[in-house]
């Protein structure tokens, strides 16, 4: 945690950047209101002015409150997914490092080649069929169509991004019991569940939170680029994949609809990569 | 060297059935049997992909017989996907061969003049371009490049100019990954006693560094290959989209929103095998460059 507080510019940069573009966010989230803001059809797709602080969009509506809003889904959807991917991989790497070593070698091994693949194939497959499965079963589980979409997305992502997370964990947990003080602790005759718990949880602990900060802005990212190839979040629901889907038709007239969704997309994961770096 | 081949073969087959039978787990479950088609003709390629047995599949796929596209039903599966991965590979071998060049010399800098300024920008340029993604760069840079200045075309692989930026805009991920591993590994090699060594005997730290401490690296080169094309072909999906170039991201993208199965299918064998095996003998020549560092410790 120490590594958080030095006096570094950047550091402080980003945390300013992250504390405002999170606030705006929950806030948008709490209280929709201000994006049902009246369709103003006297001025639709204005550039910047001071009245319009990002513009409007094509039904007059103004682009700030929603893009926060996309803002907020897509941040939200970042954190559920890293934190479940990072519960699936650290549950993983526990059994894992219960093995025998010959298995313990097959299953790391297998894990590896997992990674060496393209993950995108595996997501845009996964999140597919939890889709349409939701779409069949409609009438059993009467679920909202944006929901679905969140939630198959929300599986697609943390599908395939525990396995990162499996990778690191095992690589810590595994560097914890080589280490001599477990061995003090066999002989005084603690058992391996008492020693996990008291001694090697508390250790990597920490560093299972920075691991949580380093797969956030994958997991952001992996939501925008799903939704603007149209895997993930449904067009009434919005996201900022769905924003810069939207502003992609009309680049070349108004940028402003297409670039203030990715400038914000932008400035979170820098602000998160920015925080996490040690440098 | 035959012992180290006939090891790669046989985790490697294990793996791709195994991907295989996944693959075959996942498109039972998709609806894509009961769809209706236009035509007749797709109707009879569906009704075949999806009533073969699971075992038929996986020999299918494993001796290359990937049927018919179901979107272009006179289109063998292979040829679409052997003209895809020919403007794929004219965007990834050029990039592959960019952020090799550009990461040495950014690291070189980084490393050379250790704990200045220039060390401290070298890192703040890699931050800023992990962070970069491709739905942020690619736009900026065709609005600044082929809109607003009218420089550079805006799509497709027609001319020299038109692989700056589609290239441009893969490179940069990779770039900081890769660049980020490889100033690490240059200045943990100048910490070794060997450099101390060299240095008493008079060499220049120029001469060091092209004689010794690259050749410590080379292992993380030879990683490196594996772990660029992976990031470059994950970037390829978005890029090829924007860009509207026929490769195998596009072809994946259409052929999930259009539910061509076989092509899907087809690809995810393709690329899943491929990726694997590079990964395999990219590991086992590091091992013969390397002995030490597959020392039975290891996992």
């Amino acid at each position: 945690m120490k590594d958080f507080c030095y006096k570094n510019t950047r550091r402080q940069i980003s945390y300013f950047i992250l504390f405002f573009l999170t606030l705006g966010s929950i806030y948008t989230i709490f209280f929709p209101n201000v994006l049902v803001a009246e369709m103003d059809f006297e001025n639709i797709l204005l550039p910047i002015s001071w009245d319009h602080w990002m513009g409007t969009d094509s039904l007059g509506r103004e682009l700030l409150p929603r893009v926060f809003y996309g803002a907020g889904v897509t941040l939200s959807l970042g954190v559920l997914s890293s934190f479940t991917s990072l519960i699936m991989g650290s549950i993983f790497a526990v059994l894992v490092t219960e093995l025998r070593p010959s298995l313990r070698r097959v299953a790391l091994r297998g894990l590896d080649l997992f990674l060496s693949i393209p993950q995108f194939i595996f997501m845009v497959l996964i999140s597919v069929n939890v889709f349409i499965l939701f779409e069949k079963y409609k009438t059993i589980i009467p679920v909202d169509r944006s929901w679905i979409s969140y939630f198959s997305l929300w599986a697609g992502i943390s599908f395939t991004h525990w396995a990162t997370a499996a990778r690191w964990i095992q690589g810590f947990i595994q560097e914890e019991w080589s280490k001599n003080y477990v061995n003090s602790a066999f002989s005084i005759g603690a058992g391996r569940f008492r020693i996990f718990h008291k001694h090697i949880y508390p250790n990597i602990k920490k560093r299972c939170f920075l691991l949580w900060l380093t797969l956030l802005p994958s997991c952001i990212l992996y939501e925008g680029v799903m939704s603007f190839l149209g895997f993930g979040i449904n067009p009434p629901q919005i996201s900022l994949g769905i924003l810069i889907n939207d502003g992609w038709r009309s680049l070349s007239e108004y940028p402003h609809l297409l670039l203030f969704p990715s400038l914000i997309l932008f400035l979170f994961v820098w602000s998160i990569n920015g925080l996490i770096n040690r440098k | 060297m035959f012992k180290r081949l006939g090891r790669v073969f046989i985790i490697g087959g294990t793996t791709v059935i195994i991907l295989l039978l996944f693959l075959n787990f996942l498109l039972k479950a998709l609806p894509g049997g009961d769809l209706e088609w236009p035509s007749s003709v797709q109707n009879q390629i569906a009704k075949d992909f999806f009533s073969r047995s699971s075992f038929q599949f996986i020999l299918d796929m494993l001796i290359g017989n990937f049927g018919f596209s179901i979107s272009y039903p006179d289109h063998h599966v292979l040829n679409l996907i052997t003209e895809a991965l020919g403007s794929t590979l004219k965007l990834a071998l050029p990039a592959l061969i960019l952020v090799f060049i550009l990461a040495f010399v950014f690291s070189f800098f980084g490393a050379i003049y250790r704990n200045s300024w220039i060390e401290k920008w070298v890192d703040e340029i890699f931050i800023l371009f992990l962070s970069l993604p491709v739905l942020f760069l690619a736009p900026l840079l065709i609005y600044i490049f082929s809109i607003r200045f009218n420089l550079l075309p805006l799509a497709f692989l027609n001319s020299f100019q038109s692989y700056i930026l589609p290239i441009g805009v893969l490179v940069v991920r990779p770039l900081a990954r890769f660049g980020t591993l490889l100033k690490e590994k240059l200045i943990w090699e100048s910490e070794q006693p060997y450099i101390m060594v060299a240095q008493s005997k008079g060499l220049t730290p120029l001469q060091i560094l092209f004689s010794h401490q690259l050749k410590g690296t080379l292992t993380l080169w030879v990683r490196g290959v594996g772990m660029v094309m992976l990031s470059l072909f994950s970037g390829s999906f978005l890029v090829e989209n924007i860009f509207s170039i026929s490769g195998l991201g596009q072809l994946f993208v259409n052929a999930i929103s259009e539910r061509d199965y076989p092509v899907v299918a087809a690809l995810v064998y393709f690329l899943g095998s491929s990726f694997i095996f590079l990964n395999l003998i990219l590991e086992s020549l590091q091992e013969f460059i390397d002995p030490r560092f597959f020392s039975k410790e290891r996992t």
